[in-house]
């Protein structure tokens, strides 16, 4: 029970696909310029990463070595072929705003990086727990940045003006407002965790 | 080679079971997702042409695809005025919006069907002036008070209201640039005007 829920938290916290593995920074950058794009593509990643998590897991025996990448290629776009539709469908206005992204998540690095180092190896049910605990790290971090640049950036939080009279820094919605926050943020996490490891 | 098969046949085996997941999927959201876009459309016709002007609103298609739009007003044979769609590459996606003319050229509406903008910038096309703020929308849940919005269409948008679609353009007593978006203001300008004058030219045809 403790090495299962230590799979569920490591992906939240100590090995967070964002901050601590440093994977899938391209949609990271994009996306990350409202909270509710964040948010969209946090829940988008999760579902697909659990998907295809547990189908891998299922097919691990089943699948051969040598042929594994495209097996579990096959695997991802089908998931997100079914989210973009999906989202298409449901969510026409979300769909549009994280545009090209969603469907890019077939080539994201933390979907096929969990599939490579852990579904392939590991039973279903551990398999589950450690793509929602990677699936909701990403989503938070993806909530984390876009917040501090909606906020800066725009002046708003989840499209809602924080305070009037603000002239926002549009620099921060801008690509290098992205890489500013990402970097200061790996920064001080990584300052926290040696802080905390040397004690 | 026997090897070879057996990759052969498992990898068609993957793809024959994804490919049939896919067919499902498409097929169960493929009648919603035209019902959508067709839904932002109707909205958008009935937005950019006034009651008054035209109410009966007929598409001009040509080889089956919808060129743009008649208005006609009620059983008068005589066309009232034009609905088109509009694109143009801005500063980072096509911005595709829906103009209403009347037979003289004046713009009854203008509306952004979609666009991927810049936020906070090029993204202000479609922006909606508020006096909303983070804590008066929490304190409404709370208080159960409501205030109506003010404005209700974007300011940019708004600003082509009665002007006339061959003399736009970008200047004091025309239409004013968002500050730092020069580039989506003016590809939402230039492709209003070129196909507004291009259905003024033909219209006798």
């Amino acid at each position: 029970m403790k090495k299962l829920l230590k799979e569920f938290f490591k992906g939240i916290g100590s090995e967070n696909p964002t901050f601590r593995l440093v994977l899938g920074l391209c949609p990271t950058l994009a996306v990350s310029t409202s909270v509710i794009n964040g948010l969209g593509m946090g829940v988008a990643a999760t579902f697909v990463l659990l998907g295809s998590n547990i189908i891998i897991s299922l097919l691990r025996k089943f699948i051969p070595d040598q042929i594994r990448i495209p097996c579990f290629i096959m695997i991802i776009a089908t998931f997100v072929t079914i989210v973009e539709l999906t989202m298409k469908a449901y969510a026409p206005e979300l769909s549009k705003a994280l545009g090209i992204f969603v469907p890019l998540i077939v080539v994201n690095c933390i979907v096929l990086g969990r599939a490579e180092a852990f579904a392939c190896k590991q039973g279903v049910f551990s398999s589950m727990l450690d793509a929602l605990g990677m699936g909701i790290g990403f989503t938070l971090a993806l909530l984390l940045i876009s917040g501090i640049r909606e906020m800066l950036g725009n002046g708003t939080l989840f499209g809602l003006l924080i305070a009037k009279g603000f002239e926002p820094v549009l620099y921060m919605v801008l690509a290098p407002g992205a890489l500013l926050v990402i970097g200061l943020l790996i920064g001080g996490i990584n300052f926290l965790a040696r802080r905390r490891s040397a004690t | 080679m026997k090897i070879i098969l057996k990759f052969a046949f498992i990898l068609f085996l993957v793809n024959l079971i994804a490919a049939s997941i896919l067919a499902v999927t498409y097929n169960f959201t493929k009648s919603r997702i035209e019902k959508q876009e067709n839904l932002i459309k109707e909205e958008a016709l009935k937005q950019v042409m006034p009651e008054k002007i035209g109410d009966r609103i007929e598409p001009v298609k040509k080889d089956g695809i919808i060129k743009y739009w008649k208005a006609f007003k009620g059983d008068n044979k005589q066309v009232q005025g034009y609905i088109y769609i509009a694109k143009k590459y801005g500063y980072s996606s096509v911005i595709e919006t829906m103009v209403g003319i009347k037979k003289d050229g004046t713009i009854t509406g203008v509306r952004v069907l979609s666009q991927n903008e810049t936020p906070g910038l090029g993204a202000k096309i479609i922006e909606i002036l508020s006096d909303k703020t983070l804590f008066s929308s929490l304190k409404q849940i709370f208080t159960k008070e409501r205030r109506p919005e003010k404005a209700i269409s974007p300011y940019f948008t708004e600003q082509f209201t009665n002007r006339n679609v061959k003399e736009l353009e970008l200047s004091m007593g025309g239409i004013h640039a968002i500050t730092g978006a020069t580039i989506s203001s003016m590809a939402v300008l230039n492709s209003i005007k070129s196909d507004g004058s291009k259905i003024l030219d033909n219209q006798n045809e």
